[in-house]
């Protein structure tokens, strides 16, 4: 899979400069409303034409203006969930879904109706008109509709847009439980990083219509041109992190990185006590940069109940905002960490590479996330017939876990 | 009465085809002229019904080339038979249907057609699986309206196709000779009342169709605010 982006649009009013590349996995598009990324979505699925410029799709080429090539968007096979879903509200479930399903060459069907259906749960909504469903059922049938065309790429326009966040708990996980075992290029468009960040660390940033910047998260913000472009005050530290115990005497639910044996933590990482988790359950831990404390001494007297060892890897100072990018090593596991700190504090603790310290921070600044198991493969959640994808966890065992 | 009838029905058949298109191309698409195909459309609701009936007659009569055509060639005398009432209701009727087309077709989202094409479905795919089926209750309307236009039509139809008994004569027209003659009160009265008949028929079959519609609607709207 390959994906070539150099398209520019011209509008009245608004101008849209694009260059970027996909090799297959999850890219998550941020930037602020207006800056393009839902019109980007238009001109890769064929909705709107360029006015100069280019889009490869696997060696095809989707759009070039100067050999005046355009391929409609029913010939692309780039399916779209849009941010209002768009299905159709007096037909069933079913027939939504299917609509794609049925236009497509039995040979190209990797899986049926009914499978995806039970995978995300909307089996027993299958008779039901699509126009009676809630917020939450129907962006899970766009989903479904949009799998179900059998797409080269996928496109999801505001995926969390207008669900409660409940709800975007359980969407974010199929989302990523749908990457792994379709195996279907992704591009999810959102404004809000964090949640960005528990799909893919790799992004691609929008700004007044041009794409500034492609990379993973933690180069981006090393980077003094897109720095200032990432909202720091999100929680942006994402902690693979697997349920230990849910202590409910103590009001806690202890946690390990992923990849760590069970119980065997010095440092274990501690949250506000969610009876909905289960034990053995992977989680992502986000974290804002402005919660966490440096400390040169693991500080016992204090009712922080987090304090993990860890090596300032990185300072970085961007205008009055200044960062340490920490690496918080126990056994051998592996995460990096963002830390707001002030001036005052690099001086007084001559913060620079390489120096030992200690990340503090409280339980309930901690929020539990439910995420896809990318560690226990018998618990792997699979369609019926998983053993036609290949396995799914080694991305994120590259990327996060290094078991 | 048959014949009134047969001759809705037949108009309503002839412009179902260029009806819709034309609703559509006049709701969907921006082209040169589309003003001035508009304005012509619409020319038979503001032209006194005589001057369409005179200028069909003009264009389709013996004298002409498209009259003499299909008199000499085909066999097929137009002016003053049943085909030239069916003909005079269309033109009469045709603003109407388009109207409650194009209004039809611009309510559909056009966002449900874009979904429609991103999951691989060509054009005319779109238009029958996804434009269409939305659009049918205004069709339907547009279809009703053409009916009892055709049934009501009078001026064109006098002027393009005369008030032959069995041949042209619709119920408009049966009531105005009617009226002519001395002492047929009583005919007059029951045609009258015939055409009353028709014409609640015909607004009670919209209706019904339409509340269908609209409780479905509203079956729907209440079932997403309740879950």
């Amino acid at each position: 899979m390959s994906l070539h982006v150099d398209v520019q649009l011209l509008r009245s009013n608004f101008e849209l400069d694009v260059q970027c590349d996909l090799a297959g996995g999850m890219l998550g598009v941020y930037g602020p409303s207006g800056s393009g990324k839902s019109t980007l979505i238009d001109l890769l699925a064929g909705m709107v034409r360029p006015t100069t410029g280019s889009i490869k799709l696997n060696d095809v080429t989707l759009c070039d203006a100067k050999s005046r090539t355009f391929v409609p968007p029913h010939k692309r096979q780039v399916s779209v969930v849009f941010q209002d879903n768009r299905l159709w509200p007096r037909k069933t479930v079913r027939k939504n879904i299917t609509y794609g399903y049925k236009l497509t060459p039995s040979s190209a069907r990797r899986f049926s109706p009914d499978e995806i259906a039970t995978f995300l749960k909307i089996d027993h909504l299958l008779d039901r008109k699509a126009g009676t469903l809630s917020g939450g059922e129907q962006k899970r049938v766009a989903i479904a509709r949009a799998i179900l065309c059998f797409p080269k790429l996928l496109l999801l326009d505001e995926p969390t847009a207008g669900l409660d966040p409940k709800l975007i708990d359980q969407i974010l996980p199929l989302l990523k439980q749908v990457s792994q075992l379709t195996r279907i290029p992704m591009m999810i468009v959102s404004h809000q990083l964090s949640e960005l960040l528990s799909l893919t660390d790799h992004l691609l940033l929008m700004r007044d219509g041009k794409a500034i910047a492609q990379g993973r998260f933690m180069d981006l913000v090393q980077d003094e041109r897109t720095f200032s472009r990432l909202n720091l005050s999100e929680p942006v530290n994402v902690l693979p992190l697997v349920v230990d115990d849910l202590d409910t005497q103590a009001g806690l639910t202890v946690l390990r990185f992923r990849g760590e044996q069970a119980h065997s933590l010095r440092y274990p990482v501690r949250g506000v006590i969610d009876q909905t988790l289960t034990v053995g359950q992977c989680v992502n831990g986000l974290l804002r940069p402005s919660d966490i404390t440096l400390a040169m001494s693991p500080a016992e007297t204090i009712t922080m109940q987090n304090r993990l060892p860890g090596v300032v890897r990185q300072v970085i100072e961007q205008g009055n905002r200044h960062f340490c990018v920490v690496d918080v090593n126990e056994n051998g596991t592996f995460a990096s960490v963002l830390v707001e700190v002030t001036q005052q504090a690099i001086v007084e603790f001559n913060l620079r590479q390489g120096i030992r310290t200690w990340c503090l921070f409280k339980a309930s600044a901690l929020s539990l996330h439910a995420d896809v198991m990318t560690e226990q493969t018998e618990t792997q959640p699979t369609l019926p017939n998983a053993d036609r994808f290949d396995c799914p966890c080694t991305r994120f065992r590259d990327t996060t876990c290094q078991n | 009465m048959l014949l009134t009838l047969r001759v809705a029905a037949c108009c309503v058949g002839l412009l179902l085809v260029p009806g819709v298109f034309l609703g559509w191309l006049l709701a969907r698409k921006r082209f040169f002229g589309r003003t001035w195909l508009e304005a012509a459309i619409h020319l038979p609701l503001v032209l006194p019904p005589v001057v369409v009936g005179y200028g069909l007659l003009m264009l389709t009569g013996r004298q002409s080339h498209i009259g003499s055509f299909f008199e000499n060639t085909l066999g097929i005398p137009i002016a003053f038979t049943w085909i030239a009432a069916v003909l005079a209701s269309s033109v009469m009727a045709l603003p109407l249907m388009v109207r409650a087309v194009r209004l039809a077709i611009e309510a559909v989202d056009k966002g449900q057609e874009q979904a429609a094409s991103v999951c691989g479905a060509s054009p005319i795919r779109v238009w029958l699986t996804i434009t269409l089926p939305a659009a049918l209750p205004g069709l339907i309307t547009g279809m009703i309206l053409a009916f009892a236009r055709s049934v009501g039509e009078f001026g064109a139809t006098i002027t393009f196709a005369g008030n032959i008994e069995g041949q042209t004569r619709t119920l408009p027209l049966a009531i105005f000779r009617a009226m002519q003659l001395p002492d047929a009160e009583s005919s007059v009265h029951r045609l009258v009342i015939a055409s009353i008949i028709l014409s609640l028929t015909a607004v009670f079959i919209s209706e019904l169709l339409s509340r269908r519609y609209r409780d479905s609607a509203l079956r729907t709207e209440h079932a997403r605010s309740r879950s």
